[in-house]
């Protein structure tokens, strides 16, 4: 008996012992038991899959590095809009702008450019070499245009052609060719008639039927345009569509829940025999960049995509997607690259368009053809990141020219904008240790906000990097900047552009004199019973309006004090009080702003005052305008704002050296000299500065020290229903912002805590729940709270 | 030296368990403990015990401190007493026995959310009670901003808590042995002196069990607490884990971790004192 027992006991353990050991080899096997055959198993995929933050950016960036090369393709003419890939071959769309000899270009409206374009079409080997004439069109007798180009599943190349007959309309034909002829194989007119709304995409299955998607339907004709397949997608709508590897047709799906106030994503397939849905996916596309992002797939996945920033591969049994190639990472211009064409997962072919040539006579394009680089190649250099929550085509320019500049080190950008909370997907990576090199420290990091990430210690102090730099000095600041930026002589965060952040008022009114207090602010309103603060008039947005100016009027963060018990933010919610309880934004019949202004009926403008904006003060207060600055106890109440430029270096980078060297060169006078015609803020070095004050009041076209074309201000723009007219600057609107930034008090900064907790217990008041008296003690209460928290 | 069979197979067991003991507590304690004695993880530099004093000396962590010490004194007792209380009634033999017991069970069923929506419902400023308060011409109480606060989450507390705690008293005063109190009863003795000289020497341990789970649950209120009136609640409100919480998520984990050992000791402390008490009382009963 005892021996049976422990017979049975060993039986169990060894049974529990191999359930263990098979379910521990079923964990996370999913890409070596993926497939079901063997050829559609990946040959070898990266090891991470998509949205890996800053470890992936540091530790796989050499991973997704592709190098380009000029694609020579002898023979063909024109601007490239189309390749498809069937096998071996590539077909090309080219087509060539002929302008007639009596067009006129106006120089100012390029559209009224006459004249015919030449399509032509193209077969070459994907190696490149000469490419053969396949069609022609002959200007003289082709009146229409080819909007697309489809490879048939018998490696015909198709295209889509509508011809304009000047008696009975727009036709639409699918063609194929034949001896340098169209030859129409269905007549498509019908179909995109009937449909009530526009068809997006159009592409042939594998059956040889047409499938057709609009806004949020897919429809499949089979070769008598009978429609064999309807489906409504509801409300949603369809961003990409196209086939699979194995021919299933794929439709990716964008929505927006409403409750979670959230974009859902969704990849549907449809099999090619039935086609009924077999798979519906969750899918991250956000970034795909439109309609034609979507590649028929091969071995290794079953379709690829690409955003402005990357190309994916994806693989629909394991629902991942894979990042292949980086543009940024292999010095791409994302945003200039067009057509792509993967030749497989390691190379790709693509255009590469010159947007600033003449869109009308045909943008320039070059060929270019993309082959993944040997990770192992890139072992010395080293890579550094830069976190980012909004990374602009100028940052992307910048790295981009400081990675081709030289060959030890990389800049690899974070952007944190592509997560579902970028904010909370920061302060996560930073919790877990994978801190980047740089950062973009715009209004703070994410939901950190600047002085908690000095004080949490996560900003290198630059000043013994600029002491020592030969090239960059704070004296080369502006003396404004130079007090806003450093710190008890540490400097956290540099920038190359700035813009004040203040109140403009009515000089007559508010006084010729920077800065005031509450007391003054209040009087002056109440002196004016029928006008309206700021530019809306809701309660709740006049104290946050204030309050973004003025919180730290009330807080005194070193002492743990807060004082908005006192009478001067009593002042403020009195004066919120007035407003209206309605939001403006459904305010029907709303007075423009400019003539709020010009009737008296608004007081102030608030918040970020670039240079730019004096010439529209200027014609709503009829010249009579100052930067008056919030109220503060101290009567200065401008700051100085620093934009997404803003960047700093983060203490635990070990590239610290590296990351100086690309962040110094935002405060060189060569960089800032060059780029400042492009910035729309103001310089931030006072050589540079004063350059571009002389670029803004030039009345005669020539060329500054820094070698740009300068041209005098000109033109006109709508503000609302008023007509700004541009001229140069006059010293007086210069020495205006001048005068406003000799009064600046330090960085901007504002707490969205204090801010928080300032509307939730004010709406007590402003509702008639509560006085102010009994409101004020329960904020004071709330905030000293927090603020002694963080002491 | 030879380890014997039984060892090794003991070990195979054992193995997965103290794994996942050391990597999810006993690593993680270190971990708390090395925060806590660095500036910040960036640098990383000792900064021996300044982070300890800093937390002691921060009015936020000792008004935490205080109003959860309030607040456990308060509801711990409260709820010690009550439900004793309710189940010696209980234990009476009253009509509709198991009724009732199922009524106060309930709130134990009932998720934190919904139990938050309706205290919601019923303190808000605009809640039932400052609406039928104004029926009768009083003025509103903003009952979550007001020193009122705490007893309103005490009072949410017991709610949810005396049902549990009765039970478990029921089931101990069901296990004192019948024939003593049988002979009690025949030597004169009435239910006060059945209650103090027998009853509660029998439940003493069930006494300190529902004390320390009732403590427990006054350091978990946070949950209910922060759903009521969110990360910086009034004064009276702010718990040690809304300082917890806050500094965590401000990535202040030197803050956090001092925090989390000083209240670790405290804890230590408290339940080394209850379990003294306990001896002293089971000696007492034993002897």
């Amino acid at each position: 008996m005892i021996r049976k027992s422990g017979l049975l006991k060993k039986t169990i353990t060894l049974a529990l012992t191999g359930i263990m050991i098979i379910g521990a080899t079923g964990c996370g096997n999913i890409g070596s038991s993926s497939g079901g055959t063997s050829s559609s198993v990946p040959t070898e995929r990266p090891k991470e899959s998509t949205h890996g933050g800053v470890a992936e950016a540091k530790n796989m960036a050499a991973s997704f590095v592709y190098s380009g090369s000029n694609f020579q393709v002898s023979g063909a003419e024109g601007t490239m809009s189309s390749i498809k890939k069937y096998g071996d071959k590539l077909y090309m769309l080219f087509q060539t702008f002929i302008e007639d000899e009596n067009s006129k270009d106006n120089g100012d409206g390029e559209q009224f450019v006459n004249g015919q374009t030449i399509y032509r079409i193209y077969s070459a080997s994907k190696e490149g070499g000469d490419a053969e004439l396949l069609f022609e069109s002959d200007p003289m007798d082709f009146d229409g245009y080819i909007t697309g180009l489809n490879i048939r599943q018998d490696g015909t190349p198709l295209i889509v052609y509508n011809n304009v007959d000047k008696n009975e309309g727009v036709f639409y034909h699918v063609c194929s060719i034949s001896d340098g002829k169209l030859e129409t194989e269905r007549n498509i007119t019908e179909l995109v008639y009937n449909n009530e709304i526009n068809i997006n995409s159009l592409f042939l299955d594998d059956k040889n039927n047409l499938v057709a998607t609009t806004e949020n339907e897919l429809k499949v004709y089979d070769a008598d345009n009978k429609e064999i397949v309807s489906k409504q997608f509801g409300d949603v709508w369809i961003t990409l569509s196209g086939k699979s590897a194995s021919g299933d047709i794929l439709v990716n799906l964008q929505s927006y829940n409403e409750a979670v106030m959230e974009g859902c994503s969704k990849l549907c397939v449809f099999d090619k025999d039935t086609y009924e849905m077999k798979n519906e996916i969750d899918m991250d596309t956000s970034g795909a960049s439109g309609g034609g992002s979507l590649m028929n797939g091969d071995e290794t996945y079953d379709f690829y995509y690409s955003t402005t920033n990357a190309i994916y591969g994806y693989v629909i049994e394991e629902e991942k997607s894979y990042k292949l190639a980086d543009f940024l990472s292999s010095d791409i211009n994302g945003d200039s690259l067009g057509n792509i064409c993967m030749l497989n997962a390691d190379s790709f072919i693509a255009g590469l368009y010159d947007w600033e040539e003449d869109t009308i006579r045909g943008s320039k394009c070059t060929l270019m053809k993309y082959d993944k680089v040997d990770p192992s190649t890139l072992a010395n250099t080293t890579v550094l990141t830069y976190a980012m929550m909004y990374a602009d085509n100028r940052l992307k320019d910048d790295i981009r020219e400081f990675n081709s500049s030289q060959s030890e080190y990389k800049i690899n950008i974070v952007d944190y904008s592509e997560e579902n909370d970028p904010a909370e997907k920061l302060s996560a990576d930073v919790a877990a240790g994978n801190f980047a090199d740089i950062y973009q420290v715009y209004e703070g990091m994410g939901d950190i906000s600047l002085n908690q990430a000095i004080s949490k210690g996560l900003l290198e102090d630059m000043a013994p990097y600029i002491e020592k730099d030969a090239d960059v000095s704070l004296d080369d600041l502006v003396p404004a900047i130079k007090n806003a930026i450093v710190n008890d002589g540490k400097v956290y965060v540099i920038a190359p552009t700035f813009e004040l952040y203040s109140m403009v008022g009515k000089k007559s009114e508010v006084g010729e004199k920077s800065g005031w207090n509450y007391a003054d602010l209040k009087k002056y309103y109440e002196s004016k019973p029928d006008s309206q603060l700021f530019y809306s008039n809701n309660k709740n947005d006049i104290l946050d309006a204030f309050m973004e100016g003025c919180v730290n009027d009330f807080v005194d963060w070193e002492n743990g004090e807060c004082y908005f018990d006192s009478q001067e933010f009593k002042d403020i919610l009195e004066m919120a009080n007035k407003g209206t309880n309605e939001e403006t934004d459904y305010i029907e019949n709303r007075v423009s702003e400019p003539k709020q202004f010009l009737e008296g009926k608004r007081l102030l403008c608030n918040g970020y005052i670039p240079l730019d904006d004096m010439e529209r003060f200027d014609q709503a207060f009829k010249g009579d305008y100052t930067i008056k600055g919030y109220p503060s106890k101290d009567n200065k109440g401008s700051y100085i704002y620093l934009s997404y430029d803003a960047m700093g270096i983060c203490a635990k980078s070990e590239n610290k050296d590296a990351a100086w060297k690309f962040v110094k060169r935002y405060l060189t006078e060569d960089y800032q000299g060059k780029k400042y015609p492009d910035l729309y803020c103001c310089p931030t070095r006072q050589d540079v500065f004063d350059v571009y004050l002389e670029s803004k009041k030039a009345t005669k076209a020539g060329t500054d020290k820094y070698g740009n074309e300068i041209k005098p201000i000109e033109g006109s723009y709508g503000w609302e229903d008023m007509e700004i007219t541009r001229k140069p600057y006059t010293d007086e609107q210069i020495n205006i912002f001048k005068e406003g930034l000799n009064n600046t008090k330090g960085l901007f900064s504002n707490d969205k805590k204090v801010e928080k907790i300032l509307t939730e217990e004010a709406a007590a008041y402003f509702a008639g729940d509560k006085t102010i008296d009994e409101v004020v003690p329960i904020i004071q209460d709330r905030v000293k709270t927090y603020i002694n928290e963080n002491k | 030296m030879k380890i014997s069979k039984k060892k090794i197979k003991d070990s195979i067991f054992l193995g997965p368990s103290l794994l996942g003991v050391l990597i999810f507590f006993i690593i993680p304690f270190f971990v708390v403990i090395y925060y806590s004695g660095i500036d910040n993880v960036i640098q990383c530099r000792p900064v021996g015990l300044r982070n300890y004093i800093n937390v002691i000396n921060n009015s936020a962590f000792q008004g935490a401190a205080r109003n959860t010490f309030i607040f456990s004194l308060m509801a711990v007792p409260l709820s010690i007493i009550i439900s004793l209380g309710m189940s010696l009634v209980l234990e009476g033999g009253i009509p509709m026995k198991s009724t009732i017991r199922t009524f106060f069970l309930s709130p134990l069923m009932v998720p934190t959310a919904s139990v938050v929506l309706i205290w919601q419902v019923l303190f808000d400023y605009h809640g039932v009670i400052n609406e039928a308060a104004k029926l009768f011409g009083q003025r509103p109480v903003d009952w979550l901003k007001s020193d009122y606060s705490q007893w309103v989450v005490v009072i949410l507390f017991l709610w949810k808590n005396l049902g549990y705690n009765m039970v478990l008293f029921m089931s101990a005063l069901a296990s004192i042995p019948k024939d003593i109190l049988e002979v009690s009863r025949l030597d004169g003795a009435g239910a006060w002196k059945q209650f103090w000289l027998i009853k509660l020497r029998y439940i003493t341990p069930t006494i300190y069990f529902v004390g320390i789970i009732s403590l427990i649950n006054s350091f978990k209120v946070f949950r209910e607490v922060y759903l009521l009136a969110g990360d910086y609640p009034y004064d009276s409100l702010y718990m040690l884990q809304h300082f917890m919480n806050n500094t965590f998520r401000n990535l202040d984990y030197q803050k956090l971790s001092s925090a989390a050992i000083i209240m670790c000791i405290v804890m230590i402390v408290i339940i080394g004192l209850l379990f003294v008490l306990e001896n002293k009382l089971s000696e007492d009963l034993e002897g």
